[in-house]
């Protein structure tokens, strides 16, 4: 997870801040990247502004948790230093709340937005200010809030929420908190955790030296070296600990606590179940940027899928992801239907359960429209597109426009085809799936999913009808690669790519091996290859054959460095992030005029009255640029979490 | 790689230099790069546009949402607004060129505008109607009525976020203030003195306990609130602290005679009543 801050990314971190939290704060920042560690007093020197300043513009810094500061015991001096994670986390704001808004709903979002304005917030104050603002939020975001309607999960309270508002109560929001809490969106913050790793390392490090006060020596060193380990890892484990009380409740409850939740009468049901507040009103709460990673890659990967194979085989992975390394079919069984509970009753969910959820979930979402609803392809599994697909078999089948899907090893002989999507669905949602059915056509999809060329799932075991691991690391690498492969062949089209595939395939390779492996003419691959290397995606090394090194007597190889590729075109993103930001400024100050009258109190949130024809025309024209840079600077910023992140 | 024909052999400059990669087929040859620039820009590449990528529904709600939050922030007293001095680069005179390059830190600052008196752009300072609703740009955040944590910040930062920083007016008119309200409280008043001296006087202070510490965090959370009520009172101070930005300078509050603003404080009064009375006379 670490990333070191190029003077590009250094530039976008400043950029970013004073996007969003204003000129000073990002001018303390930009000094406080450029020099490392230092206090109050070196900030004011090399800044040449006045203390004052400096110290206003950190104490922002440390409310929106953008500095990690240390202070000394010893001398009491405080150190602060730069923490670009959370810088650049800002760029994933956006994202962030969207994601919350569509697995958790729109109360979710609109407690992480409260949360994420102010940086970090007492439980207490998250309440107020939610109950104080929620109606003028409300009126925001509805024409958003509609969009999402279809689009799946509907597996927890928070829904019920966004509908009832007028009924809202405090303690409805605590209960809300306490769930995002749970789910480890966001995390009690401690003094702790405003200091950088390193300072705790070795401020414990210094704790535990105390107890060797001659020094260590021998095998006292390696002991002492795992104290310091795991002491470390417990202090980063603490904050967890409010994180695992909740857990039971609000992920793994009961099954009946559930499904009454589900039901609508959640206040009732829920007060009766526990009395006191679910979350205690004193503590300090932030965003956990990086659980919100966790949910951006499972998206992520959800689109891979879906580009893959097809929409309703990315749901069945979707849902993987989140649970432990292994899970068994049952377990994801139990996971699709609307309900948290992944644990609850592995191997025999009681049967009437089942029935009133997926015929729930048909009433919801009738089968009959645009096939974009979870139920088109529980109906059809007909959506499959594989553009590299492995089992040719498939998709000779599929061009046939039926195949049988027993061929996967199912068992269930169902016909399905490719240009008649609606008839089937229709016709499964006639008779209400039943529980035997809806299972085989999961397992199907989970079994196309391991045997794609990508290797989306693993079949990895036979318990409970077999068990199924997501391998991330070989996924993320795949995926890395797909999009460096998207690059390369738009820099230098499908023969750079064709080159750049067999090396990596083959590792180093002789340039006279080259053209013949490529099926190329020799011209053409030296150009290529001379043209990639002037660009940075490879690199030439030299062997002499004898002394005197002379070109006929030289073994050229040509490689391709993965990881240097990586962080050169990670800083190109950054670079290209950067551009964009500054064009957002710089369109801003094309519309000035407009943008302070847009500013204005009294015209803000209702622009369309207030403003004439033109001047509306011309900000309409403004919020269109803005959300075409904004909305490329978060496309890039996707490339990058996948490209370093993920 | 055509227009390396007409060269006669090309690829001169090759003769002996580069050591052993002479005679290789692929070699960078820059004398088959045309130093004359072309007429126009390439007409093979086509820039994807962005009109042709439309944002999908995810995307844009997820810059909706930036948007909304980017307002929110703004709207709060956190913020600082952006004021770059008029001449700089990216002002309107060099609207295209948003990149400046600043070398050195001297540089760097002449970005940024200071908002002082002086800066005031008189067009528009004579007081309009319509200026109640442009909320006043702010050059310091400002942390007064809002719930901070102590124990989250350090020392160093605790006037700041109490709203008693003021460079060194204000924090000496807060210390003799609470000089007299809280008798001898030690550490606090301590902490309101001059910025140059804070090294050396935690220095003096030596390591401390956690409880110590802790203590001291409520003890400074408890007076934050009563503070907090001094400075709102004080609308004066407010005014002071938005005009001034880089003035840090102390003033000695103790000038007895030789005070010269002081002077004539004792023969205030007659004075005052006149003024009053112009003030309203001309107030229309």
């Amino acid at each position: 997870m670490s990333w070191q801050v190029t003077k590009n990314a250094a530039e976008l971190c400043v950029l970013l801040i004073r996007e969003l939290y204003g000129q000073l704060p990002s001018r303390i920042f930009e000094i406080l990247l450029s020099t490392g560690r230092s206090t109050v007093q070196q900030l004011g020197r090399i800044s040449s502004t006045g203390l004052r300043n400096v110290r206003h513009g950190l104490a922002v810094l440390v409310q929106q948790n953008l500095v990690y500061h240390y202070t000394d015991s010893d001398n009491s001096r405080t150190i602060y230093e730069a923490n670009h994670y959370f810088a650049y986390n800002i760029v994933r704001n956006g994202k962030i709340l969207d994601c919350t808004h569509r697995n958790y709903g729109e109360a979710a979002r609109r407690i992480v937005h409260l949360v994420m304005a102010s940086g970090h917030m007492r439980v207490g104050s998250i309440v107020d200010a939610y109950l104080k603002s929620h109606g003028k939020l409300a009126n925001n975001v509805n024409g958003s809030s509609e969009q999402t309607n279809g689009h799946e999960n509907g597996h927890d309270p928070f829904d019920d929420a966004a509908e009832e508002e007028s009924q809202i109560s405090g303690y409805q929001v605590l209960d809300d908190i306490a769930h995002l809490v749970a789910i480890g969106i966001l995390e009690p913050l401690s003094p702790k955790m405003l200091q950088s790793p390193e300072d705790i390392k070795s401020e414990v490090d210094k704790d535990l030296m105390k107890a060797y006060p001659s020094g260590l020596r021998g095998k006292q060193k390696g002991e002492h070296e795992s104290r310091v380990v795991n002491t470390v890892r417990e202090i980063r484990n603490r904050s967890q600990h409010l994180k695992m009380q909740l857990e039971p409740t609000y992920l793994y409850g009961s099954g009946a606590k559930r499904r009454k939740l589900a039901n609508g009468d959640r206040t009732h049901g829920f007060s009766a179940a526990n009395d006191e507040d679910p979350i205690e009103d004193g503590i300090i709460l932030r965003v956990n940027y990086e659980k919100c990673l966790v949910e951006l890659r499972n998206q992520r990967l959800c689109q891979f899928v879906d580009d893959n194979i097809g929409y309703t085989t990315a749901q069945d992975d979707s849902i993987d992801p989140m649970n432990p390394p292994t899970v068994t079919t049952i377990e994801i069984f139990e996971y699709l239907k609307p309900s948290v509970d992944v644990f609850g009753g592995i191997g025999k969910p009681s049967a009437d359960q089942i029935n009133v959820t997926s015929a729930e979930k048909v009433e919801r979402n009738p089968p009959s429209g645009d096939g974009d609803g979870e139920e088109a392809g529980y109906g059809a599994q007909a959506s499959i597109e594989e553009p590299d697909n492995d089992d040719d078999d498939v998709d000779m089948e599929m061009a046939n426009g039926h195949h049988l899907n027993g061929t996967h090893g199912g068992g269930v002989g169902e016909v399905s085809g490719q240009n008649g999507t609606i008839n089937t669905k229709v016709s499964f949602a006639d008779k209400g799936p039943t529980k035997a059915e809806r299972m085989q056509r999961m397992r199907q999809h989970l079994l196309l999913l391991a045997e794609s060329g990508i290797h989306f799932v693993r079949h990895s075991g036979t318990r409970d009808q077999g068990e199924w691991t997501v391998d991330f690391e070989i996924l993320i690498r795949q995926l890395r690669f797909l999009e460096l492969d998207t690059i390369i062949e738009d820099t230098f089209g499908r023969e750079g790519l064709r080159l750049i595939k067999i090396l990596r395939a083959k590792g180093k390779i002789d340039d006279k091996t080259l053209p013949t492996m490529a099926l190329m003419q020799k011209g053409d691959v030296h150009m290529k290859m001379v043209e990639m290397e002037l660009a940075g995606f490879l690199d030439v090394q030299e062997v002499p054959r004898d002394n005197n090194r002379v070109a006929a007597r030289t073994l050229f190889l040509w490689f391709f460095d993965e990881h240097r590729t990586l962080t050169r075109t990670l800083d190109n993103t950054y670079k290209a992030m950067v551009r964009h930001l500054q064009r957002l400024e710089v369109e801003g100050k094309k519309k000035k005029n407009i943008l302070s009258i847009v500013e204005r109190t009294d015209v803000q949130g209702m622009e369309q009255e207030k403003l004439s024809g033109d001047a509306f025309n011309e900000y309409q024209q403004f919020l269109d640029i803005q959300s075409r840079l904004l909305g490329q600077v978060n496309k890039l910023d996707d490339l990058v979490s996948v490209l370093r992140d993920y | 790689m055509s227009g390396r024909g007409g060269r006669g052999g090309g690829r001169g400059g090759r003769g002996g230099g580069r050591g052993g990669r002479g005679n290789l087929p692929w070699d960078y040859d820059p004398a088959g790069v045309q130093e004359q620039p072309k007429e126009r820009y390439p007409k093979t590449y086509k820039p994807p546009r962005a009109s042709n990528f439309p944002l999908s529904a995810a995307e844009a709600r997820a810059v909706t949402y930036f948007v909304q939050l980017r307002r929110d922030f703004h709207n709060s007293n956190l913020y600082t607004h952006k004021h770059l001095a008029p001449d700089s680069a990216g002002t309107s005179s060099n609207l295209t060129d948003p990149v400046c390059r600043a070398y050195g830190q001297q540089q760097a600052n002449a970005r940024y505008g200071v908002k002082s008196k002086a800066t005031v752009d008189p067009f528009l300072s004579v007081p309009m109607y319509s200026h109640k609703f442009v909320s006043d740009a702010r050059t310091l955040p400002d942390f007064r009525g809002r719930e901070v944590h102590h124990e989250l910040f350090p020392e160093d930062l605790w006037n700041t976020i109490e709203g008693t920083d003021d460079g060194g007016k204000a924090a000496a008119k807060a210390s003799k203030r609470k000089r007299k309200s809280m008798a001898g409280a030690g550490d606090l008043d301590e902490d309101d003195e001059d910025d140059e001296d804070v090294v050396g006087r935690h220095k003096r202070r030596g390591p401390e306990t956690d409880e110590e510490r802790r203590r001291r965090i409520e003890e400074a959370a408890q007076g934050k609130e009563e503070e907090g009520d001094i400075a709102e009172e004080d609308p004066e101070e407010d005014e002071e602290e938005m005009s001034q930005e880089d003035d840090d300078f102390e003033e000695d509050e103790d000038g007895g005679d030789y005070d010269a603003e002081q002077y004539f404080d004792g023969g205030d009064d007659d004075y005052g009543d006149e003024e009053g009375a112009g003030e309203s006379a001309m107030d229309f």
